[in-house]
């Protein structure tokens, strides 16, 4: 390859490797609900949906009664892991951490809802995107 | 006396301004270009403040060597051991701090080739181009976007839009307050079927469109300037339009990373006499950015 040919190709590499993962990013919000703004595509202040707007809750029974729990604050890395890309390998991470730290229950169902905004009414309300039900491991 | 030194005073400022204007455009845009990146890689990654503490401490070994911050292996390697460091957490990372480390990459190949103030002002470029016409392409192709539906839910929901919603979107601190009321009892209490109802979505609505068109138009007119292969008569359309996104955007939402890498890229450009005038501007830009954050947190910050 000659010189110049050379020279342009290093500088395209840097530039291909962003527009291939934003590329990636943006077929991960298509497929698995990653949300917009964390896609490295450049997808910020676009959309009401973000993780900052994403809602993670553990839905369980304790003492017969069925309780819905926000995540202990020592898993928020988890349970934003959670929010901004809801997998099942990610909820069930978060799940698994969560049963090991609170033994007050031994099944779990992690949910993430989203946040849909009606601009002609003002009403925020929230809607499933996500779940996954764990047992404590005997 | 006091009429000798009015006149002498604007002299002194002048002629000051003018050696600094001169000092800056006789910089070497190869010294100029990553020495700028050693201060964006502080600024970008201030939110993991051991990771800032090792990029400063790159930046004192580096500063004063030529020979290390004109070398590809320094820049692979800042690109290699803060990849790894943000690759435990990257979709946690903001989408700026990878453009820091796309564009180490970029500076490090670039001076691998014999020219590296020109494939440093390709790589540059396009990095630029390319973000601006991502950000573009989501806003346009997001119907919640273009209805203004975004917008008027982050003047209502999002605390760093405050100070623009009771200053110019004709809500008080009250109406504000219980926004903020709802939205927290929506998260605190979070059920299938809840819902909460912020007020104002009417009255925001003007300064919502406004912010939806310009934010099209001037992302729009960004990645265009900035990926047309312009002659060099027209190079000054793509400082002025960055300029203009820079003072209308983070003035109101103030992300000084950000502002400092897209500044960086922008400085590839100036490597030919007639475009070394826009350094100062530019330079000038990144300080005051720099500044304007602390001032924003001390007057809006929520």
């Amino acid at each position: 390859m000659s010189g110049p040919r050379r020279e342009l190709g290093v500088a395209l590499i840097a530039p291909l490797v962003l527009l291939l993962v934003a590329g990636v990013g943006t077929y991960r919000f298509a497929t698995i609900d990653h949300v917009s703004w964390r896609t490295l595509a450049f997808g910020m202040f676009s959309r009401v949906d973000d993780h900052p707007t994403r809602i993670a809750v553990g839905r369980t029974t304790i003492d017969g009664q069925p309780m819905t729990l926000r995540p202990p604050a020592d898993l928020r890395d988890l349970a934003d892991s959670a929010k901004v890309a809801p997998t099942e390998a990610r909820l069930d991470r978060l799940a698994r951490a969560w049963l090991t730290e609170d033994d007050r229950f031994d099944e779990l169902e992690i949910e993430v809802l989203g946040m849909h905004f009606e601009a002609s009414t003002g009403e925020v309300s929230l809607r499933s995107i996500a779940s996954h039900r764990r047992e404590r491991p005997q | 006396m006091i009429a000798r030194r009015t006149r002498i005073a604007p002299t002194e400022a002048s002629a000051t301004s003018h050696r600094l204007r001169e000092t800056v455009e006789g910089w070497n845009v190869v010294d100029l270009v990553p020495r700028a990146t050693l201060i964006t890689l502080i600024v970008a990654t201030h939110q993991s403040p051991a990771v800032m503490i090792a990029c400063a401490a790159a930046t004192v070994v580096a500063w004063p060597r030529r020979a290390i911050y004109t070398s590809t292996w320094f820049w692979l390697l800042v690109t290699l051991a803060l990849g790894a460091v943000l690759a435990t957490r990257w979709d946690l990372t903001d989408d700026h701090v990878w453009l820091v480390v796309y564009w180490t990459l970029g500076l490090g190949l670039a001076f691998a080739t014999p020219n590296p103030a020109r494939t440093m002002a390709r790589t540059g470029r396009l990095l630029l181009g390319l973000v601006f016409l991502l950000a573009a392409m989501w806003k346009v192709a997001t119907p919640e976007f273009r209805d203004t539906t975004y917008f008027q839910f982050a003047l209502l929901a999002d605390a760093r839009f405050d100070f623009v919603v009771t200053s110019v979107g004709g809500l008080d601190d009250a109406a504000m307050a219980a926004n903020e009321h709802s939205f927290a009892d929506l998260g605190r209490t979070p059920e299938d079927g809840h819902t909460a109802t912020l007020v104002g979505a009417e009255q925001v609505r003007p300064v919502a469109t406004l912010f939806t068109a310009w934010g099209i138009i001037i992302e729009s007119a960004v990645a265009l300037a900035w990926l047309a292969p312009l002659g060099a008569r027209l190079h000054w359309l793509r400082h002025a339009t960055l300029l203009g996104f820079m003072f209308t955007t983070y003035l109101i939402v103030p992300v000084g990373g950000f502002a400092m890498i897209l500044i960086t890229l922008a400085l590839t450009q100036t490597s030919q006499p007639a475009d070394r005038r826009w350094r100062t501007p530019l330079l000038g830009t990144a300080v005051a950015m720099l500044a304007y954050g602390p001032v924003w947190q001390v007057l809006f910050a929520p």
